[in-house]
């Protein structure tokens, strides 16, 4: 996504994995917010987000060698581990039923984008916002359920009331539909 | 085993990159993208990247500042499994009881992260695993905490301030008569015209000030003639420091 960016924070990230303190410490200061962010949005507990980012940096440096810069973003890539780590701890911890009541009460409010960053970063912002124009109320509200809610898509289902299969649908109806516009987009 | 259907794996592409498949379709998911021919498999794998990276950059809508004492813990678990001098038969004790702890005591870490916050305030990491190396520039506390870092009895204590105002973390060697103090994962910051003072305790008379913490993860703070001492405690004090403590003890930490 941000691409001027992206050749930095993959040399970060190998510079790290080979033991560089200042190159981690410059790939940390550069991701942490993001990385936190999406931990504490999942998670909803500073504790349990706390631990889910420092697990999931370990395996950043430790594992540093799996990235494929040919192949996404290390954002991307250092994002995804997090994610996968925080849905794993929420469903072990069961997070997730006290998300369930939050989600009932105040829908899936997604705050805007942040201002104030480069202005790259505004065009991607703008793309990201035009392609989740496109998708229904409704496959916003699941897709925000499931990547920031922890849930599988059962699991959404039943917190919905709605059959397996409407739900199986529309959450990947909607994300294909916004993957295919920001890749076009982008292009 | 059944070959894998590309067409199947195809339509929960999207919903294995952002892991919203239950774990069992999960697992099997990936198992089926293992077995694909290589040339179908990278297709596939270029598309789940893709959409990981749309999810990472909608899920900057949530960034949020991260703690300090969380970014500690992270770059000193970095740190610990990376010793400057990169020759683990030479690492210091501080970073050997690191190793063989990180993963589990909180004053593990905190030995690590209170190596980095002095290698940091020296400017280089100048203190960790340099036990024979070249001495650094002549600076007092350089030289004080890089023999206390190494002495062969070294010891930590830790001990977090009350109201958020800090974790402060102490490396003692009884045969170098001395200690080095750092203050880091400052929650709540002081105020502009306050600061932070260590004491030394002897558990009889008035407190005696060892120092000034100036900043947050700035300068550590050097104790000698640590045979008198039974304690160290910090309070917060006008800026420029008091001759007594005036506010109530933040913590206090036993030698």
């Amino acid at each position: 996504m941000t691409r001027s960016q992206e050749p930095d924070l993959t040399g970060l990230l190998s510079a790290a994995a080979d033991g560089d303190r200042e190159a981690f410490t410059a790939l940390y200061d550069l991701t942490s917010a993001r990385v936190y962010g999406l931990a504490l949005r999942i998670l909803a507990d500073r504790s349990h987000a706390e631990e889910v980012v420092q697990e999931s940096y370990l395996q950043c440096w430790q594992q540093a060698d799996r990235f494929d810069a040919r192949r996404g973003t290390a954002l991307g890539w250092m994002m995804t581990i997090t994610h996968r780590r925080a849905v794993d701890r929420v469903r072990a911890e069961r997070l997730h039923r006290r998300r369930s009541a939050e989600y009932a009460s105040a829908g899936a409010a997604v705050p805007e984008p942040p201002v104030g960053e480069d202005v790259e970063r505004r065009d991607e912002a703008v793309t990201l916002r035009q392609c989740l124009g496109l998708l229904t109320a409704l496959q916003r509200s699941t897709i925000e359920m499931s990547y920031f809610g922890g849930m599988s898509y059962p699991e959404v289902a039943e917190h919905t009331d709605t059959p397996l299969p409407t739900i199986k649908s529309r959450i990947r109806d909607g994300l294909r539909r916004l993957r295919r516009c920001v890749s076009e987009g982008a292009s | 085993m059944t070959t894998p259907e590309p067409g199947r794996l195809r339509e929960d592409l999207d919903l294995f990159a952002v892991d919203a498949l239950p774990p069992g379709e999960h697992a099997r998911f990936a198992a089926e993208l293992a077995r694909l021919p290589a040339a179908q498999r990278a297709e596939f794998e270029a598309q789940i990247a893709e959409m990981q990276a749309v999810m990472a950059e909608y899920a900057a809508r949530y960034s949020d500042r991260a703690p300090e004492e969380l970014r500690q813990r992270v770059l000193a678990d970095h740190a610990a499994a990376h010793p400057s001098d990169r020759e683990a038969g030479d690492a210091p004790p501080v970073a050997r009881i690191d190793r063989t702890r990180r993963r589990r005591g909180r004053a593990a870490i905190a030995v690590a992260a209170a190596a980095v916050v002095v290698g940091v305030a020296m400017g280089a990491g100048v203190l960790i695993g340099r036990a024979s190396a070249p001495r650094p520039p002549a600076d007092a506390v350089v030289e004080a905490a890089g023999a206390v870092f190494t002495a062969p009895d070294a010891q930590l204590a830790s001990s977090a301030l009350a109201d958020g105002r800090g974790i402060l973390t102490v490396v003692s060697s009884q045969e170098r008569d001395q200690a080095v103090v750092t203050l880091g994962g400052v929650a709540n910051p002081v105020p502009a015209d306050r600061v932070l003072q260590l004491w030394k305790l002897d558990g009889g008379s008035t407190p005696v000030s060892a120092g000034l913490f100036s900043a947050p993860g700035g300068a550590p703070v050097v104790v000698d003639d640590l045979a008198a001492v039974a304690a160290l405690a910090v309070t917060l004090e006008p800026s420029g420091g008091s001759a007594a403590p005036t506010t109530p003890i933040l913590t206090e930490l036993a030698l």
